[in-house]
């Protein structure tokens, strides 16, 4: 279990790992972490001629705070997150679901950008910031766009960013203080992968309010009619709501799997009833 | 075989020394120290970074070694099991491991130790369970975790013998809790989403490969099954395919599929039917992608209906497949059908904009197949090991 | 008191250098221009082989089936009746039968290029249809594996009779099917083998992660057509083996032979990938049950049906009938009652060849009865360890024969179920039922009750038609000149600490402390024979061995110590180490220094018989010792998930003499930590081509930390009259009762809801389905339960 011959290069910051992306072109592929790549390389699924290496681009691990966000390099690690090194727009949402991502080890090399362009649907990162209402920074040799996360996945493995285009920052909206959030993954093993999530965000002061399914095979679903209920009526009336939207979002899937991603949004949203 | 690519030179400093060396761009730094430098007690039990033998610590960090290359360490300090000579925590942990009957093969317990040195050192105090929690990136075969978890939580109680804190050991502070007001009731403003036209079709259940896909093309019927009819320029709208040769009604066709990282090149034949009469058509291939060594056949019955107006017609899609050999080795997830909106969508994009003139594109995605051949590699694998970069 | 000896828990002798990860592995050896080879295996599970093309250049470097000149395919015939044999070629010859099947042999300077290799060959596969579940090799509609047979049977006999009459009197009719998933044993090192020619010895040295060195050389001589002198096999450090790295392996022979065909030193190592799918091998049982009983819920009789699915060959030398013969034998377990018939079948299919785990078909067969017996008790209305406790044989029935003629030697299987009974403490479990959990969890507790078999002798063995029966295992001892001990056995050291129970044995005899005693193991040339450690064996033999030969010894010491110290030997006795006679007392290394130093100071005449002694060793009895145990667990089940934790767990167990008790709890606790992942996440899907689909550790669950619980032990000790010191063996005991003790415990969860598991794993996914299921069939049918379908009452 070996990888194939590749060659590898590290980009300097930013500007060189997309020259570099557009010199190697299709046969190239980003890495940052690895620790999603790495496995894909030793069982030699993923064969690329060139990595282009974003961890050691000063500039991809900057934080960025603004007065109503704040943007995250895209190879901040995990665990930095889950040590508090960075600042949490979200009031803690963020140190929680990187402490009980994967493993520590894991954790440790890595990176958020990483695992939101990978987008796989049951990885972590990407229902939470779809929750969150995250903007994604992608640089290309174009310059730098911007799309939404709720726009960004198209399907499972599939996004938006463009051949040599990197995710280059993660623009995630300052929770208020008043705000609330709700966090349920559902894994057959305590460290293992989430195969059900629930994600709820509700700021009043914002007026924002999101429900989200994550850890399906698609991209993350928001449940709206649950989410208006939370809002507008509370979190006894959300829960109440919560069987009929997830029936009718998922209606192709079995009764079992329906019943497991109500069981996860009920209890995100029994988290902010607990904390009353 | 393949052309070499030149080995690089990479410094290291490894257990105190100062190391140089010329590991191979894909050596992964496990492989780089038993090989090149004998430090055999960093084991491999997966190379896939879920059993934690390959546990090392650069600059500082834990990390698995079997899925971290070794050029992308270069510049680091790593300490390996070999290293920790000096280290009271992890003289306390050995001390405690034969006491307790940590191990027993002693395959898991250099990375075992090393996990639970940094659980130590990382944190005051932890309860059982919590330990158990942390252990759960490392696995153990023989002993059933119960002689580890007493051998740490000895460990705990001696911890500040062992460690100053002041000292700069790095303990993570706690979670701060969420604000303590009710949430109130409020109107909502902001955060909705309209929901992406997605065909969350369902699961694929066990067994079944075969999937159902209806596009619709803003064509009238007639052009679109005539469209279809020639394979020559309907087998270029599907992204990732391309023909190779054409023999009467057989043909030589590629298909280059990637899927995140994923890339496979199928090389293999196929052949259309067409029956006029009532615009319905049959494709069958196979082909190989040889370097997995895995072999792939679909089946795909099409038919063009009317739709809604004259103007419009609907493209009914059937496909099934199998797949064999490496690729198709991993857990069944559910994640084929979402694919299938994506893909059929870009078809349909495809056919729309060739015959209106212009030319198919790959789109955001390249090189997907409509077969689908590949997706079953896309299954629940890809959540454990992918998710979590 | 001898602080090191029987009984002692002493630190292990293995520790310090793995602790410190100085041993040596497998992989950890090296030797100069070493090659790596990597195996293009099968991605077809049933396929003609039309052609293999080598790449152009490296013709020299990529073997197939034809290359191997002198190897002979792996026979391993069984004398059971209507065994079926196959021959497995280590190359595939004309045709492959598994996912995963080696079919060419690729050699580079490293794996990485040797898989680099791999990728440049094509091979040319005509698929035939794949046989993969039980029923369709009993259907016999698919290809045959093996074209000589007429079916894709192995086995299938019956042993026996009908029981009309209990048919008639019985109260209660209980029927259950059951069924055990697939398994991937996964010791965390994977197989590997390193081989070289040593011109110097003129023998090729085989170096080989197997838990049967002994037995590899014979199997490897065979294989190979070399005369077994030739053939030297080492065992390094093990990095776990459970049955799985105790048959010889395709991927032996072909190293071994590498080497001696070319003289030069070649290595497989098995990667994790390969382990998974090529080496999904084991325990995938399934049971049909008819169990007859009294109103008390007392067994009158058992008619039962047990087909294990063995896959593509019999594997050398335990064969593909093992497991069903001895499921089919063990099925009655520790259960006193007069009437059993079962059909035993083991079905051919496109899955590796079958490999005996841990517990070797008993899981499978303690899961279906423990669930009978709750599921008689259920019928009767009574507790199930009431109707277990009464089921079982009584202390006072000891020895027994029972059903199967097998010999239970000794214990008190009613006891262990009542101390772990007490230890669950079941009635505050039952008390905490009666109150609904505040989040909605259900809470189960259950039970079971198990004999393992340990150290079956060599009638069993021959009753089971191996190909190679073991018999006596040896041992070797020495009084080295600075008064310490060497010890050497065949049996290999796979990490269940028998390099310290064996110098524990010998501190017991000599007094010797076991800082001082040696002890090696594993190797062809330099150990004595023994055919090695598997079937919980090891202690009782090589232990037995290491008695006897320390025996020999003392007495060799008494001999020349009584000359040293003038008085009879029969007053010499060997304490706190050191050699006391009633005038006087000598040092071990003194005593020594006569034989290798001074001989002078030897008894006149004395000298031809050294400080070193060799042993044979058999129980007296050696139909096998049985150890017992009960399991007892509290689990919560989450009906919103369906997932299973476990909150409590307590097992009794009695192994005869403990020698350590930190070894034996470590062997009861790591085996328990196994069944649990059989019985909650364990299990390799196949689709329906034969593809296994689990072919990474994401896709296949190994327990980890926090899915096993905090596990408790308590001992008994009743000495078995047949062995040495009273000891029975314990290595497997752990990974038996687990299913039927989870399942059960589950069951009595779920027992309010009307929802019955009857297979493992029962993963949440699993529990799940079925209460859906119910709650469907609920609003569908709104009466009948499922059990009272399955469950006949009869009006007395």
């Amino acid at each position: 279990m070996k990888p194939v011959r590749f060659d590898y290069v590290a980009a300097r910051d930013s500007a060189e790992a997309v020259q570099l992306l557009r010199q190697h072109g299709d046969e190239a592929k980003c890495i940052a972490g690895g620790q999603s790549l790495g496995p894909m390389l030793n069982l030699r699924l993923a064969r690329p001629s060139v990595l282009v290496d974003l961890h050691r681009a000063e500039d991809l691990r900057l934080t960025e705070q603004r007065s109503d966000s704040i943007v995250y390099g895209s190879t901040q690690r995990h665990a930095e997150f889950e040590d508090g090194l960075v600042p949490d727009a979200t009031n803690g949402l963020l140190r929680t679901v990187a402490s009980r991502l994967a493993y520590r080890a894991i954790r440790n090399r890595g990176t958020l950008g990483g695992s939101i362009a990978h987008a796989d649907p049951a990885a972590d990162w990407i229902g939470v910031m779809v929750g969150l209402d995250a903007t994604y920074r992608l640089l290309g040799a174009d310059g730098l766009r911007e799309v939404s996360s709720t726009e960004f996945m198209s399907a499972a493995f599939m996004t938006r960013l463009g051949a040599g285009e990197i995710l280059c920052g993660i623009s995630v909206p300052r929770l208020s203080k008043a705000a609330r959030w709700g966090y349920y993954r559902y894994s057959r093993k305590s460290s293992g992968f989430s195969e059900a999530t629930g994600i709820v965000v509700a700021d009043p002061e914002r007026g924002y309010c999101r429900v989200v399914l994550g850890a399906l095979d698609i991209p993350p679903v928001a449940l709206e009619q649950v989410a208006n209920a939370l809002a507008e009526k509370g979190v006894d009336e959300a829960i109440a709501c919560t069987g009929e939207a997830v029936n009718e979002m998922l209606a192709g899937y079995s009764d079992a799997k329906r019943q497991l991603f109500t069981v996860v949004v009920r209890r995100a949203l029994e988290q902010i009833g607990e904390k009353q | 075989m393949t052309e070499t690519i030149a080995p690089k030179v990479a410094h290291f400093e490894v257990n105190g020394e100062q190391v140089q060396g010329f590991p191979e761009p894909r050596t992964s730094l496990a492989d780089f120290l038993r090989d090149d430098l004998n430090l055999t007690g960093t084991h491999l039990g997966c190379e896939h970074g879920v059993c934690g033998a390959c546990s090392v610590e650069v600059d500082g960090q834990m990390v698995r070694s079997c899925i971290t290359l070794a050029q992308a360490c270069t510049g680091s300090r790593i300490r390996t099991i070999e290293g920790y000579d000096d280290d009271p925590v992890m003289a306390a942990l050995r001390e405690a491991f034969m006491d307790h009957h940590g191990l027993q093969c002693g395959f898991c317990t250099p990375g075992m130790l090393i996990a639970c040195r940094d659980m130590v050192i990382r944190h005051e105090h932890l309860d059982e369970k919590a330990i158990r929690v942390a252990l759960g990136g490392n696995l153990c075969r023989c002993t059933g975790y119960v002689g580890i978890v007493g051998a740490v939580m000895s460990v705990f109680e001696r911890r500040s013998e062992l460690l100053d804190d002041s000292a700069g050991n790095s303990v993570a502070p706690a979670l701060e809790q969420m604000t303590s007001q009710p949430l109130p009731t409020f109107k909502r403003t902001s955060g909705q989403v309209d929901q992406v036209a997605t065909s969350a079709g369902g699961e694929d259940s066990d067994g079944d490969q075969t999937l159902r896909e209806q596009v619709v093309v803003a064509k009238p019927v007639e052009e679109v099954w005539q469209f279809l009819r020639d394979v020559e320029k309907v087998v270029p709208c599907v992204p990732g395919a391309s023909i190779l040769s054409v023999d009467g009604e057989d043909l030589a066709i590629e298909m280059e599929i990637s899927l995140g990282a994923i890339r496979v090149r199928f090389q293999g034949s196929g052949r259309f039917t067409f029956d006029d009469s009532n615009r319905t058509g049959r494709f069958e291939g196979k082909g190989r992608d040889v370097r997995s060594g895995s072999d792939a056949t679909g089946v795909m019955e099409f038919s063009v209906v009317p739709g809604d107006n004259e103007n419009q017609c609907r493209i009914n899609i059937l496909a099934s497949y199998t797949i064999t050999g490496a690729l198709s080795q991993f857990s069944r997830g559910g994640l084929v059908k979402s694919f299938v909106g994506a893909i059929a969508r870009m078809f349909a994009d495809n056919v729309q904009k060739v015959l209106s003139g212009g030319e198919a594109s790959a789109g955001s995605t390249p090189n997907l197949s409509v077969f689908q051949l590949l997706l079953t590699v896309a299954k629940g694998w890809f959540r454990a090991l992918i998710g979590r970069k | 008191m001898n602080k090191t000896g029987i009984g002692q828990r002493v630190r292990r002798l293995e520790d310090p250098r793995l602790v410190h990860g100085k041993s040596r592995y497998i992989g950890d050896i090296k030797v100069a221009g070493m090659r790596d080879v990597a195996f293009l295996r099968s991605p077809l599970a049933h396929a003609l082989i039309k052609g293999v093309k080598k790449p152009a250049g490296y013709e020299n470097q990529v073997i197939c089936a034809e290359d191997l000149n002198g190897v002979r395919p792996i026979r391993a015939e069984s004398t059971l009746p209507s065994f079926r044999n196959s021959e497995q070629w280590p190359l595939a010859k004309e045709k492959v039968r598994f996912a995963g099947e080696p079919i060419v042999m690729c050699i580079a300077r490293n794996r990485a290029e040797a898989e680099d290799l791999v990728e440049l060959v094509e091979v040319d596969l005509e698929a035939l249809s794949p046989v993969i579940t039980p029923d369709q090799a009993k259907d016999n509609k698919g290809d045959r594996l093996h074209e000589h047979w007429p079916d894709n049977m192995f086995l299938d006999f019956t042993i026996g009779k009908d029981m009309p009459d209990i048919r008639d009197r019985a109260d209660v009719v209980v029927k259950r099917e059951y069924d055990t998933g697939r398994q991937v044993m996964n010791p965390m090192e994977g197989k590997g083998v390193v081989a070289w020619w040593d011109s110097q010895a003129e023998q090729l040295i085989v170096n080989t992660s197997t838990q049967v060195p002994h037995l590899i050389r014979s199997g490897l001589a065979d294989c190979l057509g070399l005369s077994p002198d030739l053939v030297r096999v080492i065992t390094p450090e093990v990095g776990g083996g459970f049955g799985y790295k105790c048959v010889l392996q395709p991927e032996e022979i072909l190293v071994a032979w590498l080497a001696y065909e070319r003289r030069g030193a070649f290595r497989w190592l098995e990667d994790r990938r390969e382990h998974l799918t090529a080496g999904a091998n084991t325990r995938e049982h399934h049971y049909s049950v008819t169990a007859y009983a009294d109103k008390r819920g007392r067994l009158l009789g058992l008619d039962a049906e047990v087909t294990v699915n063995v896959g593509a060959y019999s594997v050398w030398p335990f064969t593909a009938g093992l497991e069903a013969a001895q499921a089919g034998g063990n099925l009655p377990g520790p259960y006193a009652f007069d009437h059993y018939r079962c059909h035993v079948m083991a079905t051919a299919s496109n899955k590796p060849p079958f490999t005996p785990y841990r517990g070797v078909a008993r899981p499978g067969v303690c899961f279906a009865m423990e669930l009978t017996i709750d599921a008689i008790a259920r019928a009767v209305g009574r507790e199930a360890w009431e109707v277990r406790a009464e089921n079982l044989v009584p202390a006072a029935s000891m020895p027994y024969q029972n059903v199967t003629n097998k010999q239970y030697d000794s214990g008190n299987y009613p006891e262990s179920l009542r101390l772990a009974k007490d230890a669950i403490r079941f009635d505050e479990v039952r008390q905490r039922q009666k109150t609904p959990e505040p989040d909605g969890r259900l809470i189960g507790v259950g039970f079971a009750t198990f004999t393992e078999q340990s150290a079956h002798g060599t009638q069993v063995f021959a009753q089971w038609g191996l190909p190679l029966v073991p018999g006596y295992d040896e041992a070797r001892i020495k009084l080295t000149p600075d008064g310490g001990v060497e010890v050497a056995a065949g049996i290999a050291n796979i990490g269940q600490g028998i390099q310290t129970t064996l110098a524990q044995i010998a501190s017991e005899i000599l007094s010797i402390p076991t800082d001082r005693i040696r002890v090696s193991l594993g190797d062809t040339t330099t150990t004595p024979f023994s055919t090695g450690a598997y079937a919980s064996r090891g202690i009782v033999m090589s232990g037995g061995a290491v008695s006897r030969a320390a025996e020999g010894l003392a007495e060799r010491i008494r001999t020349l110590a009584a000359h040293r110290l003038e008085c009879n030997a029969s007053e010499i006795r060997l304490e706190d180490g050191e050699i006391h006679g009633p005038n006087g007392t000598l040092g071990f290394n003194e005593l020594a220094i006569s034989w290798y130093r001074r001989p002078d100071q030897l008894p006149a005449g004395d000298g031809n018989t050294g400080l070193e002694y060799t042993a044979f060793y058999k129980p007296r009895v050696d139909t096998g010792v049985f150890s017992y145990a009960t399991h007892a667990v509290v689990v919560s089940v989450d009906p919103q998930t369906g997932k299973t934790e476990l909150l409590d767990y307590a097992i009794t167990e009695d192994c005869g003499r403990i020698v350590n008790p930190m070894i034996v709890d470590g062997q009861a606790i790591g085996g328990t930590a196994q069944g649990i992942g059989s019985a909650l996440y364990e299990e390799v899907i196949y689709d329906e081509r034969g593809q296994p689909l689990n072919s990474t550790l994401a896709d296949y669950h190994l327990p980890g930390a926090a899915e096993v619980p905090h596990i408790r032990v308590q001992h008994m000790e009743t000495l078995s009259p047949h062995t040495a010191h009273g000891i029975k063996g314990v290595g497997e005991g752990g990974a038996i009762a687990p299913g039927g003790a989870v399942i059960n415990a589950i069951n009595d969860a779920l027992s309010a809801m009307g929802v019955e598991i009857s297979r493992i794993p029962a993963t949440a996914d699993h529990v799940l389905q079925a209460i859906e299921r119910r709650k469907t069939q609920k609003t569908l049918t709104s009466q009948h339960s499922s059990e009272e379908q399955q469950n006949e009452a009869r009006a007395v």
